[in-house]
């Protein structure tokens, strides 16, 4: 276990989503925590809740169809869940920042890209317009655009997907935050631009030394980047752990089902492997564990009652098949760790 | 033998999701509050049209002088016009023409209007020719038009019908069109000419079918819009012929008495509010639960 | 190699943009496919990847004549269809299917499984209504499906289900040829392998001829046979595909392998392409990939390389592989 301090800390996390049978819970006791500086990957399919549980930290869920229902995400020292809106927002944008995947949604179509960034900078930081467009064209420097003083006046929908992602991730960096949460950054873009931006995100953050949760679908970004992994599934997680030992070794069956069915393109593959059955979609779940229905170890304890996380040393997985079950020592402190808070 | 496991799993499907999801739409219209309102309003007035000849005692234009002015109350329900004709009566059977109006208009609007939207949108090459035409009675304001049209083929409210039918159907053209637009991108129209489908299949198995939500709320509103405008119309003397009642030539007859006897005008004028009301709260719901790019995100 | 079922040879295809500048329109062209050649056989498999707006999606429809060609030649069967007539290639049609990208766009809304999986059956007038339902049912249960699924509609199926019965609905006719236009980038990773499983069974246990179009480098190493790689426009590399991905020649494709990132932790040097794909309105001179390539040399910029054989099956657009006479002239 790691001695240093947490930077950011959730703790049973729990959010819930308007649909038409009623509120269902799309993020369910999710905990975990961020260290200064170490990238953090979350994924997980579709609908798995990796996105609602970054909406849920900033506080950014979308209203009133979402609601977070029990939980605290702590950031140095302060629970972001009970703080005021106004507080709130200045922690948003200046110390947690967040990118997502289609870079126009975060981009106004009508203010050139100069004029957003320094916005953000003369809201944040009080810059004076001069000194805020100065500082806007380094930023499109650090990020490498090239001939950045002429992309300062262009509209979003002048740059290519991209270099509007580039842009994004100036705007995200544009007050130095200690975190960033990368929500598909690069799900929009084609490979070889993919590469481009996951190398510029190394970079920053190996320079900046910023915190990054990645959150992605796709295990190859997160094998590459990443150093320690979330895997989510149907709003919990279900498994943690250093990025190299989960994918020489995963415990879960849904990471390894997961690992299984990827076409690598650089081997030769018989067979694929798939994991049976649909994606749960909100609302589906059963008692038990949620993966169960897609499980081909599954056994009738499974069908009883939803594992919690067992954890050893660094890592963590939530199947009652798994070595990690059976261990009793540090587990006393992993389910201080998952149990659920009540507001 | 991966596929039948597969495909047991997905057997699993509740059945009964089913039968929730189809009734879906009727559950949700019924939920949604100011469509119930709507709905409620246009049934009360739909009612006392098509019961217009029970609900009556008093023949609508017969001329009472002994009566005239007579305000509402126990004697005469909504009381009486200036030649003592019953309030009632008329509103009723005046609720009788315009729903007939609105509904012929309607109907006609519907007609031409997705004839033309859907050709425009389907074949390109006709796109510009109509549209442009589409563009040209746009040009006009719709009140001013009607009232053109319906003076140059003379009063009466078959005219009216064809006047309306015209001035609206550049815009239920237009919505009909941008769906087709957004439906002939779709996959699965591709996937129908990569079978060997032909154009009649195509337009009217896969693209109209797929455009008829937005143009069932559009409708809904040309109905009211028709209520309103055939109202104008007969105001102006050229839609029903009097002493033929309608809500129109009633207000028009009312306005000379408007300080002493209110009402003449007050009743067809609320019976006109109500109905309109009611069609566009009806609308305003329909819009809601059947246009998908509205729909709440689930 | 059996004679090719699909062919073609210097196909290309152009669109007009037209764009009001002030009272003026502006035309512009748009190069999609510049002058594309290549042969598909029977039962095979050719895989088709490239970056979006390279071309190949339109590649796809032209193959399957839902878009006429600016000029070249398509061959199916031996017959050349550029020029046939939308009655004309009724006939054809039956021999041909495609499965689409997106599940959600592919079915109409409108329609139940049963009518959508038929439907093809209907336009050709293939035998009854009994006979037909019969045909749907063993139809969805080929797919993973069952029967009692016939009578439901699209939005009660998620992603992967949906795509199951669009791969139904392309093969009800029994086609010889199939284009699957990334048939499963839109779907889930433990998705994904189900349907790739399932096309690869079905292309085996057809015969089936197929085209897969894919941004995907692991995908189409799973599916295909012989992989064809497109950039703008052009194919760049074409070869068996353990050949391309054991041996890839064009710096392209070096690229494009390099920069999938792969589910396997630890660092592995990266071919870091420099900016973005140039745009089809003005793609550039030359080789159309000397503006990004980290080994352009002095005929890049000037001449356009020439596909060539360079191994059995495997050819390659690239100056680096040009034999020093095709080079030599300008140099």
């Amino acid at each position: 276990m790691r001695t240093e301090t947490p930077i950011l800390a959730v703790r049973g996390l729990t959010t819930e989503l308007a649909t038409e049978i009623g509120w269902c819970r799309v993020v369910d006791d999710v905990s975990f925590v961020l260290y200064p500086g170490e990238v953090l990957g979350l994924v997980g399919e579709s609908g798995c809740g990796k996105t609602m549980t970054a909406l849920s930290i900033l506080g950014l869920v979308p209203q009133p169809q979402a609601r977070v229902t029990a939980g605290e995400v702590l950031f140095e020292g302060r629970d972001l869940l009970r703080l005021p809106e106004r507080e709130l927002r200045r922690v948003r944008g200046k110390e947690i920042a967040m990118i997502f995947q289609e870079p126009m949604t975060s981009l106004n179509p009508v203010f050139t890209v100069g004029d957003q960034i320094a916005e953000t900078l003369r809201v944040h930081e009080g810059l004076s317009r001069r000194a805020a467009r100065a500082r806007a064209l380094e930023l499109l420097r650090l990020v490498g655009i090239p001939a950045p003083e002429e992309r300062l006046d262009c509209y979003p929908h002048e740059l290519s997907g991209g270099m509007r992602q580039r842009v994004t991730i100036a705007m995200a960096l544009s007050c130095s935050p200690k975190v960033l949460l990368a929500d598909e950054p690069t799900t929009a873009l084609d490979v070889t631009i993919q590469a481009q931006i996951l190398d510029l995100l190394e970079r920053l953050q190996a320079e900046l030394g910023l915190a990054v949760i990645l959150i992605t679908h796709d295990l190859g970004v997160v094998a590459e980047f990443a150093r320690r992994v979330l895997v989510m599934y149907a709003g919990r997680i279900v498994e943690e752990g250093p990025v190299a030992d989960i994918f020489a070794e995963p415990l879960h069956p849904y990471t390894q089902g997961l690992l299984a069915s990827l076409p690598d393109p650089r081997a030769e593959i018989v067979r694929l492997e798939p994991i049976p059955g649909n994606v749960p979609v909100p609302g589906e779940i059963r008692r038990g564990c949620r993966f169960a229905p897609r499980c081909r170890f599954a056994r009738s304890g499974c069908r009883d009652a939803d594992p919690p996380l067992f954890r050893r040393d660094a890592r963590a997985v939530a199947c009652i098949r798994s070595p990690l079950a059976g261990a009793p020592g540090p587990g006393a402190e992993a389910a201080e760790a998952t149990a659920p808070v009540m507001p | 033998m991966a596929v039948r496991a597969e495909a047991a799993v997905a057997d699993r499907a509740p059945a009964e999701e089913t039968v929730r999801r189809r009734a879906t739409v009727a559950r949700r219209l019924l939920r949604h509050r100011l469509f119930v309102v709507g709905a409620l309003l246009f049934a009360c007035v739909l009612t006392v049209a098509l019961f217009a000849d029970l609900l009556i005692a008093v023949d609508p234009n017969r001329i009472s002088i002994r009566n005239k002015f007579k305000p509402p109350g126990s004697e005469w329900l909504l009381g009486t016009d200036n030649f003592g004709r019953s309030l009632w009566s008329r509103v009723a059977k005046g609720a009788q023409l315009s729903l007939a109006i609105g509904f012929g208009v309607v109907l006609l609007n519907a007609f031409f209007g997705t004839l033309i939207g859907l050709l425009a949108g389907y074949f390109r090459v006709l796109d510009d020719i109509l549209m442009r035409i589409m563009d040209a009675f746009m040009a006009f304001p719709v009140i001013l038009l009607a009232i053109g049209i319906a003076a140059a083929l003379g009063p009466g409210s078959v005219n009216a019908v064809i006047a309306l039918a015209v001035v609206y159907t550049p815009r239920t053209a237009r919505i009909v069109r941008a769906s087709v637009l957004v439906v002939r991108e779709q996959a699965y129209v591709e996937a129908a000419r990569a079978m060997g489908a032909g154009h009649a299949r195509i337009l009217f198995r896969h693209v109209l079918p797929n455009c008829l939500a937005p143009l069932i709320v559009q409708l809904t509103f040309i109905f009211a819009y028709a209520v309103l405008s055939e109202a104008v119309l007969s105001f102006l003397g050229l839609g029903a012929e009097p002493p033929t009642p309608s809500w129109g030539n009633m207000i028009a007859e009312g306005r000379q008495y408007i300080r002493e006897a209110p009402w003449i005008t007050l009743v067809p004028g609320f019976a006109l509010a109500i109905t309109v009301l009611g069609l566009n709260l009806l609308g305003d719901g329909l819009r809601d639960v059947l246009d998908p790019r509205l729909k709440v995100q689930q | 190699m059996t004679a090719p079922l699909v062919e073609v040879e210097g196909l290309e295809k152009r669109f007009e943009l037209r764009r009001a500048a002030g009272l003026r329109r502006v035309r512009r062209e748009l190069q999609a496919v510049a002058g594309v050649s290549f042969a598909i056989a029977r039962g095979e498999t050719l895989g088709l990847v490239g970056e979006s707006g390279c071309g190949k999606s339109t590649t796809g429809r032209l193959l399957l004549r839902l878009l006429a060609p600016s000029s070249g030649v398509i061959r199916f069967d031996g017959r050349e269809i550029q020029h046939l007539s939308e009655r004309e290639l009724r006939p054809l049609r039956r021999r041909m299917g495609i499965v689409f990208q997106d599940p959600w766009s592919a079915l109409d809304p409108r329609m139940t499984i049963e009518e959508i999986v038929t439907e093809p059956l209907v336009v050709h007038g293939v035998g009854d209504r009994a006979s037909r339902r019969r045909r749907a049912a063993a139809l969805l249960e080929r797919v993973g499906l069952a029967r009692i699924h016939a009578d439901r509609y699209p939005h009660e199926f998620s992603g992967g289900q949906r795509q199951r019965i669009g791969i139904a609905r392309a093969l009800a006719l029994e086609p010889e040829f199939l284009v699957c236009d990334e048939p499963v980038s839109a779907l889930d990773v433990s998705i994904r392998a189900q349907i790739l499983n399932l096309l690869l069974d079905l292309q085996r246990e057809l015969g089936l001829c197929c085209l897969f179009i894919s941004h995907d480098l692991g995908v189409v190493r799973y599916v295909s046979d012989r992989v064809a790689v497109m950039y703008l426009g052009k194919i760049v590399e074409i070869a068996p595909t353990a050949r391309l991905y054991g041996r890839p020649l064009h710096p392209y494709t070096q690229a494009l392998l390099s920069a999938v990132p792969i589910p396997r932790p630890g660092r592995r040097p990266r071919i870091l392409l420099e900016g973005d794909p140039p745009s089809p309105l003005a793609p550039p001179p030359g080789c159309r990939f000397h503006t990004r390539c980290p080994r352009a040399f002095a005929p890049c910029a000037h001449i356009e390389p020439e596909l060539v054989e360079v191994a059995p099956g495997h050819r390659v657009a690239c100056h680096l592989h040009t034999p020093a006479r095709a080079t030599g002239g300008a140099a």
